[in-house]
């Protein structure tokens, strides 16, 4: 228990005494924690110097029963020319503390004001900010029935408010404190109870929100008001009409709303809540009349509205959902420490120096195109979608051509594969388009008259017509034959095995070949081609599960590029854990 | 359990616990001063521990001075009585005279950022640095005697020690008084600490230090009379030194000088204590 009877304290100066209180008899109680609230110069420091017994009152008496902290704050009480760990020491020599205490002091001082190395060194070379954790530290590693602060953690920075407040959490368990300060928060956070101090006088509020209800803030709004018109005058604007000034922050205060709601008397809160509750609850928009209900809903769906999206057909709602899932996966991925992400970048710029030294595939045979895939697959680390499989596990079209074509087939850009990534839907739609166009034009270029269009894609050969595209331009065959076989590659891209005989089917339809034996030659060296790519290309068999989940677990062995690397297997998808992003 | 709920209810027994914890709270804060002393006064000038020594080894200096300054006028000795061990006496009991119109009244504003620790009072600070003063130029003194003894074998007499040690202790008292005073009106009024400063420079040469009074002209004999610093001079070499004191030297005249001091000095801060604690 505080108490105060009669007590006044002035201060001589020039011009006779200067009050600061005037006869003040209060009383506080034991179980409350005070806040002491008033604006600059009205006494609030002196107050608590008073309570903590570093000034005397001029008159009048101060009785307190138990322990009272020495008032900490603004001026903390530490010797310049000692040390931070000396200081700490001279507080635990004056509250006769062992030298084991004085040490354990020291240590928590140490930790809590976290000033490393300035710890040990004279005090004068600190900052305001840190000697103000010092003092704070010194203040709350004893223990007091009665903490006195003023302003805690003013010059501290952010993380050193957030540690004292959690420390002062801590200790209103068994403590009080009595804290003078302008925040507001801090003051609703800590204190139950208030003092206003104003004109000599203390008013005690047994309610916190009432202390600073009733606290009037005419010197600062007037403080405020004079900055606000140093700004305007600053900026070459016009000074504002006391009346302009009133509006400006009234509506200020309506954004702030909580602050506001401090400041307003209660039946201002009462109003101020009442809109708040109308403008939020779903209550609020059934008291409107029909019209402006419909009129708000009308508002709301325009808002909500999106733009209709286009249709789209199953497989490439398919896609898009699988690539959807993909981006997001790769959104969630687990975050990678810098030195997995040091190796990766070196191993992806190993990676890239080697495709850089790999020649453009020149000639485009099935090992190349096999190599470039399987490149391009270690590249993006993405599953290939249907197409993309199918299309890869195609015989090289250019391998069914004569042999004066390769060059100009290499220049055709392949749609999928020849693109970064995987190419957006609209593109490769586009794409078809085009062909279709122009395969008609093909189409009515090398079809004799009155030969059915549909013998170019039917099953029935029309040698005189594609012998003619042949010997017209081998790049415009090549393209027709890559079409076809794109075309049933995409019909059967459910079924890889099945796209490999549909286009092997299509390709093996194709008119160009001149003669049987050609043909089945071809057809055997492509056949061993495609053996070939798929044994290279193969994905393991026997899918290695995790006998408890069922799901792809992981395996480890040692990749070319680097030392030993686990990756996750799981059906089309290969997961290397050392990539920055997978998640299956 | 707070210090509140020990304390006993009856009267007496309150009184004497108050008393008892006053006193244990009191010499913790005198306690942490000192250290706090020792600390400030061996890291002013970063040399350490050297500052000590150099505090120390102050009065030496100075006898070692004065006395190659009488060897220079061809004088060996002060009526019978080798001028080194003569001014080892007078240069101790003197030093501490003069450090309480100096360096210990400071100690009241320089302790200032102390006095937010409720327990911590300017009285405590004048305390502490008086204290450490005090030992300090004692432990000078005694080095001097000490040096003195083993370069020219020469002793104070320890006949009359006891009186000697008496004289040096209202000497300490007054110097107290004096420190008590100046560091409140000093505090208060920086005017007076300046004042001060340059008379116990005066003082040095108007008490008796390097020259004993009888020495000095009948008419210079009757005003250093009123000088009490001349008084316990002039009683401390005859106790320890034999040597005859001027007529009317007297004890009581020191020991009502001291005694005023204190008392003067108590009011002084008693009345002040307020005016002092405000920043």
């Amino acid at each position: 228990m505080i108490e105060l009877i009669n007590v006044s304290k002035y201060y001589m100066t020039d011009f006779g005494r200067h009050y600061v209180f005037r006869n003040v008899s209060l009383r506080l109680p034991l179980d409350k924690s005070v806040a002491v609230i008033g604006p600059n110069g009205a006494g609030k420091s002196t107050f608590l110097r008073l309570l903590g017994g570093a000034d005397i009152p001029s008159e009048g008496r101060i009785l307190k029963t138990g322990r009272i902290s020495p008032p900490m704050g603004l001026t903390p009480g530490l010797q310049s020319t000692l040390t931070a760990a000396e200081n700490a020491r001279f507080a635990g020599r004056i509250y006769g503390m062992s030298r084991d205490e004085i040490a354990k002091l020291i240590d928590f001082v140490r930790e809590l004001s976290k000033i490393g190395k300035f710890f040990d060194m004279p005090v004068g070379t600190y900052s305001a900010g840190m000697k103000q954790r010092v003092a704070f530290a010194i203040n709350m590693s004893m223990t007091f029935d009665y903490y006195l602060f003023d302003e805690v953690g003013a010059g501290g920075d952010r993380e050193f408010r957030k540690s004292a407040k959690v420390l002062i959490e801590d200790r209103l368990k068994t403590s009080k404190f009595i804290i003078a300060s302008h925040r507001r928060d801090e003051l609703l956070d800590i204190c139950d109870s208030g003092i206003v101090i104003r004109d000599g006088t203390l008013t005690f509020f047994d309610d916190i929100k009432d202390a600073l209800a009733s606290y009037n803030t005419e010197d600062d709004d007037a403080e405020e008001d004079e900055r606000q018109q140093q700004r305007r005058v600053k900026k070459g604007k016009p000074e504002l009409t006391p009346e302009e000034l009133a509006a400006k922050k009234q509506s200020k205060a309506k954004r702030r709303g909580k602050s506001a709601a401090i400041d307003a008397t209660p039946e201002e809160q009462a109003a101020l809540d009442a809109r708040k509750a109308k403008r939020r609850s779903k209550s609020a928009a059934s008291e409107a009349t029909p019209e402006e209900q419909a009129a708000l809903e009308e508002r709301k769906a325009k808002r909500r509205s999106v733009k209709p999206k286009p249709e789209v057909a199953p497989e490439v709602q398919d896609v898009l959902e699988k690539r959807k899932a993909k981006r997001q996966s790769v959104k969630t991925a687990p975050e990678v420490s810098p030195e997995e992400l040091a190796l990766l970048e070196k191993r992806k710029a190993k990676r890239r120096g080697t495709e850089a030294a790999a020649p453009e595939l020149a000639v485009p045979d099935g090992g190349d195109v096999a190599a470039r895939k399987a490149r391009r697959k270690s590249r993006t680390h993405e599953a290939p979608t249907p197409e993309v499989d199918a299309i890869s596990q195609l015989p090289p079209d250019a391998a069914s051509v004569p042999a004066s074509l390769p060059v100009a087939i290499s220049a055709v850009p392949d749609p999928i594969l020849d693109g970064e990534g995987v190419q957006s839907l609209k593109q490769v739609d586009d794409r078809k388009s085009r062909r279709e166009e122009r395969r008609a034009r093909l189409l009515a270029k090398a079809t004799p008259e009155g030969q059915p269009a549909a013998s170019l894609e039917g099953d029935e050969p029309a040698p005189q017509g594609n012998q003619a595209v042949a010997a017209d331009g081998g790049r415009r065959e090549a393209l027709r034959a890559r079409r076809l076989a794109l075309k049933s590659a995409e019909a059967s891209a459910e079924t890889p095995v099945a796209t490999e005989a549909s286009a092997s089917a299509a390709i093996s339809a194709e008119p160009v070949l001149s003669g049987a034996a050609l043909k089945a030659e071809r057809a055997r060296r492509r056949e061993e081609r495609r053996l070939a790519v798929s044994a290279k290309m193969k994905v393991p068999e026997k899918q290695a599960v995790a006998p408890d989940t069922g799901l792809p677990h992981e395996t480890s062995h040692t990749g070319e590029d680097g030392p030993e690397h686990s990756v996750v297997s799981g059906g089309n998808q290969h997961v290397d854990s050392r990539l920055p992003h997978r998640d299956t | 359990m707070t210090q509140v709920d020990r304390l006993p209810t009856s009267g007496l027994g309150r009184f004497f616990f108050e008393l008892r914890e006053g006193a244990r709270r009191q010499g913790n804060v005198i306690f942490a001063l000192i250290f706090r002393e020792l600390k400030t006064k061996s890291g002013q000038d970063n040399y350490g521990i050297l500052s000590l020594v150099g505090i120390v080894l102050e009065p030496a200096i100075g006898v070692i001075t004065l006395t190659l300054f009488w060897y220079l006028l061809k004088r060996q000795e002060v009526l019978g009585v080798h001028v080194a061990l003569f001014l080892a006496v007078s240069a101790t009991g003197f030093a501490i005279a003069r450090r309480s119109f100096s360096s210990i009244p400071r100690t009241v504003k320089s302790s200032r950022s102390f006095y937010t620790y409720p327990s911590v009072k300017p009285f405590d600070a004048v305390a502490a640095r008086f204290i450490i003063e005090l030992v300090l130029t004692f432990m000078g003194g005694l080095l001097v005697l000490f040096l003195v003894w083993w370069f020219l074998d020469l002793t104070i007499s320890m006949q009359h020690f006891v009186q000697g040690m008496r004289i040096y202790a209202e000497l300490i008292f007054f110097a107290f008084g004096m420190s008590l005073i100046l560091g409140i009106y000093g505090t208060r009024f920086p005017i007076v600490m300046s004042i001060f400063s340059n008379v116990s420079r005066v003082m040095f040469f108007v008490s008796a230090v390097i020259h004993p009074a009888s020495e000095l002209p009948a008419a210079a004999q009757v005003l250093i009379q009123w000088n009490p610093f001349a008084h316990a001079m002039e009683l401390g070499r005859l106790y320890l030194l034999d040597i005859k004191p001027f007529d009317g030297a007297s004890e009581a005249y020191l020991a009502g000088w001291a005694l005023a001091f204190m008392a003067f000095g108590f009011v002084a801060y008693y009345a002040n204590r307020n005016k002092v604690l405000e920043r």
